[in-house]
């Protein structure tokens, strides 16, 4: 075992490797579908680990639960020589008699199928029936998985691995992007149902959707829940996280440019400040504005953040982004001023003052 | 005596007819049975020991297998047993039976 790699990843690869070396051994022609089950089950074991419990400790305690590799081996027997001679015999015998029954079965029981029984099959399933839930369909995009509704919080993600389950259609009529299908409340996949949950929080809507694993369906034990947003509603929470992004780098690279000023270093302010800016002012002429209007005030005893604001479109100024922001300034020599600064985002992507006023 | 020894090779032994007997009363998928057999006290089971067996008892036509999507993760494996599966464990409970009375009759000798 490689102790170095010391995530799931490489716990499970390299245990899987050692059962793969040890069935090819007796080479069954099971083997592969042996491994692929293990893999499965690994995955279900780790997707159970909550959060906090996903420690190398833990990988190494489930990977001791399972069968030493060699045993694989032994348990799979390499009499399958012996036993598919049997099968093969075996087969052809119930070929016969499957052969023999198909052709009684087309001839004879046409004729005595009570067509009640398939009837009652379809009516069975159309028992079942469909109430609609307009806010259900959709596009959905999962964001969190949870132990209860409880825990969840839209602010601080609860499931810190990767989600199974990314993104799920609902559609009119009960069906879905999925293999299941739904109604008002309810999930139904095979012989499972669960219920789902829409629920409001801080003015957005999240589903929350049942995972449903053999605890819950045969331990009766609560399940966990994906939180799933709309994908319109994703996309913008995604700008604005975005905006707010932009906002604080904005506001950073205001700030350590303001610090220029403060420190007259108007010929660097003017150097480090964006092409439209230097394009619409000569070095020469800001330094000598600066150094009239500016350079009185005296040093600065505080600024605050009045305001930002992040825009696509300014007046006089080419399209891109811009935040504009206001500062209440505090001069020795002025006690209440207020400067507006414009940062915009150059086509290399970084942030640059693009206009400075004061007032 | 290494008793160990003994005990994981009357678990290997005894799987076979453990399985055909939790998969008399329903189909299962793997990673279930591993949780109801992790429950026999004594049998100590291992969580991969079940595959292979399964694979093997595929084989041998007593059990069947079905793939069906699930809600919580990839889709799911569903073992059943066959009728063939239902013949032979019926002969090994009967078989096991005719075990467990001749031990406890040794036993019960010995104890007298």
């Amino acid at each position: 075992m490689n102790t170095e790699n010391k995530t799931w990843q490489g716990i499970k690869t390299s245990y899987l490797k050692q059962v793969k070396e040890a069935l090819q051994t007796v080479g069954h022609p099971r083997s592969k579908e042996v491994i692929d089950d293990v893999c499965s089950h690994l995955d279900q074991r780790f997707a159970e680990l909550e959060p906090q419990q996903q420690t190398w400790e833990n990988y190494q305690a489930i990977i001791t639960e399972m069968d030493p590799a060699s045993d694989y081996a032994e348990l799979l027997g390499s009499d399958q020589t012996t036993s598919e001679k049997n099968i093969s015999y075996k087969f052809m015998v119930l070929l016969g008699l499957i052969s023999t029954g198909i052709l009684l079965t087309m001839i004879i029981l046409p004729k005595y199928i009570p067509r009640k029984e398939q009837q009652n099959e379809t009516s069975d399933r159309n028992e079942l029936s469909f109430d609609d839930d307009p806010r259900l369909i959709g596009d959905w995009q999962s964001i969190d998985f949870v132990n209860s509704l409880e825990v969840f919080s839209p602010s601080k993600k609860f499931w810190r691995g990767d989600l199974f389950l990314k993104n799920i259609t609902f559609r009119p009529g009960g069906k879905t992007s999925m293999s299941f299908t739904w109604t008002k409340g309810w999930l139904r996949c095979a012989d499972a149902k669960a219920q789902y949950y829409l629920q409001e929080i801080e003015g957005s809507e999240y589903l929350f959707m049942p995972r449903l694993s053999g605890d819950v369906t045969i331990r009766g034990r609560k399940p966990g829940y994906y939180v799933l947003v709309k994908k319109e509603q994703a996309a913008k929470k995604t700008q604005q996280k975005d905006t707010s992004d932009a906002e604080t780098k904005a506001v950073q690279v205001a700030l350590d440019w303001l610090k220029l000023l403060d420190q007259h270093e108007y010929g660097r302010s003017w150097d480090e400040a964006a092409s439209f800016f230097r394009q619409a002012l000569p070095r020469d002429r800001w330094i000598n504005n600066m150094e009239a209007l500016q350079k009185p005030l005296g040093g600065v005893i505080s600024r605050n953040v009045m305001s930002k604001q992040y825009l696509t479109s300014l007046p006089g100024a080419p399209d891109g982004e811009y935040v504009v922001m206001q500062f209440n300034t505090s001069f020795e020599n002025k006690k209440s001023a207020v400067e507006t600064v414009t940062p915009m985002r150059e086509k290399d992507g970084i942030w640059r003052v693009s206009g400075y006023y004061i007032k | 005596m290494n008793f160990d020894n003994w005990q994981t090779q009357l678990r290997k032994g005894l799987l076979d007819i453990v399985i055909l007997n939790l998969l008399q009363h329903g189909r299962f998928h793997g990673y279930e049975m591993v949780r109801q057999l992790k429950k026999i006290d004594g049998l100590k089971i291992r969580e991969g020991n079940i595959y292979p067996i399964l694979a093997r008892l595929q084989t041998d036509g007593l059990v069947t297998c079905t793939t069906e999507a699930s809600l919580d993760g990839p889709p799911r494996k569903y073992f059943k047993l066959t009728d063939l599966g239902q013949k032979a464990l019926s002969e090994m409970n009967d078989h096991w039976n005719l075990v467990v009375q001749g031990i406890e009759g040794i036993t019960k000798g010995a104890d007298q």
